[in-house]
């Protein structure tokens, strides 16, 4: 531990203070302090000596890919059942939506994604280049707690690019940590699926060739199949 | 956004010293402001902002998958000069997830503040709108668990 003189200047009036941003009697104050005190004036020195650094651009505000919930009822609802007893899967390991879901009054769950390309431009949405990245916010009710994943089907197969992000305040377009990229040629319908844990969001994943019901997905072709 | 260039800097340096690792502050801390950016935020200041990224760091914290990353990872370098230390012990990445995994969320925030941060309970207090005194009680329960936890590892944390 490096010893201070007194009672340490804590990290964030350190940068208020490089930043000119403390009063007049705090900015006087601190000044003395760093004066008197070789290991708070070290810390301040490692923020005024920083270099600069390259920050990644930030996406401009877009119009939005309008995002689609998973619908599954009436027929689509029998047809998902049939197909999805047909394979065996409802046998195997039942899938159910978190209940705390069920429970939400006046909120609603969604993804929302921002495609980068690769000089960190933002692209239209609704399809893929093997050079972007991508994104993903996501808007869920205020009082809901669980986890949250991305999940990519894509010719048959499933992946999940993100790690499962634990959503302790939700709210409106909550950006989750990373970025993703899709590949290939054939059309990636993205899902978010919330889950009350971890455990519970494995066990949809794993258990599903397609969305299971309540994901929110969202569907993009491959800019090369629409060039085609 | 002019927010994003005068403030960033400081919101990556606090969260490398909570994640020890330059990409994920990086991440947390791009990840938030595309969120603002999204919402039209304004009127946004540095406090409100050291308290959104330490609520992200400690989300990752708490993620399993992102918590292993993080500890596999982790550059000692970036937690920075230890000027305030709990039961004797520097608040690293290691203890940081231990003491997570063992407290209610606010407490691992005050814990956060006081000593990542170096804040005094004024500071914290302020910051979480709470009273000083409530703060203070709080950091009694949280050196009660610190000790707890010294003891349980045989002063092997």
């Amino acid at each position: 531990m490096s010893a201070c003189t007194g009672q340490p200047i804590s990290w964030m009036r350190l940068e208020r203070y490089a930043l000119g941003e403390l009063p007049e009697t705090e900015r006087d104050a601190v000044a003395s302090h760093l004066a008197d005190c070789p290991v708070c004036n070290e810390c301040f020195a490692s923020i005024e000596d920083a270099p600069v650094l390259d920050l990644p651009p930030l996406a401009p505000p877009t119009p939005k890919t309008k995002p689609h919930r998973a619908r599954w009822t009436g027929w689509t609802a029998w047809a998902g059942l049939a197909a999805a007893a047909a394979a065996g899967l409802l046998f195997l390991r039942p899938v159910r939506e978190p209940a705390s879901r069920l429970h939400v009054k006046g909120g609603d769950f969604a993804l929302e994604l921002v495609r980068l390309d690769a000089e960190d431009r933002v692209q239209e949405a609704s399809h893929f280049d093997a050079a972007d990245r991508f994104k993903a916010l996501i808007t869920c009710p205020p009082a809901w707690r669980g986890v949250v994943g991305i999940a990519v089907y894509q010719a048959g197969q499933i992946y999940t690019p993100l790690s499962v992000h634990a959503l302790d305040e939700c709210g409106n377009r909550r950006a989750l940590p990373g970025a993703f990229k899709l590949d290939g040629n054939a059309r990636a319908l993205v899902c978010a699926s919330f889950a009350s844990s971890e455990a519970e969001w494995r066990a949809r994943v794993s258990s599903a060739s397609a969305p299971p019901s309540g994901d929110v997905c969202t569907a993009l072709e491959s800019s090369r199949e629409k060039n085609r | 956004m002019e927010t994003y260039r005068r403030y960033a800097p400081a919101l990556i340096r606090k969260a490398e010293r909570m994640l020890q690792s330059h990409d994920d502050a990086l991440d947390v801390v791009h990840a938030l402001f595309v969120e603002l950016l999204q919402r039209d935020s304004s009127e946004i200041d540095l406090p409100y902002l050291y308290r959104a990224v330490t609520n992200r760091c400690l989300n990752l914290i708490r993620d399993n998958s992102s918590r292993r990353r993080l500890l596999s990872r982790q550059d000692v370098v970036l937690r920075g000069p230890v000027r305030s230390t709990c039961e004797d012990r520097a608040i690293d990445l290691d203890l940081l997830t231990k003491l997570s995994a063992r407290l209610d969320r606010q407490s691992v925030e005050i814990l956060v503040y006081r000593y990542v941060d170096d804040m005094t309970q004024e500071e914290i207090a302020s910051l979480l709108r709470l009273s000083r005194k409530t703060i203070g009680h709080r950091l009694d329960r949280i050196h009660e668990t610190v000790r707890a936890l010294i003891e349980n590892d045989g002063g092997d944390t």
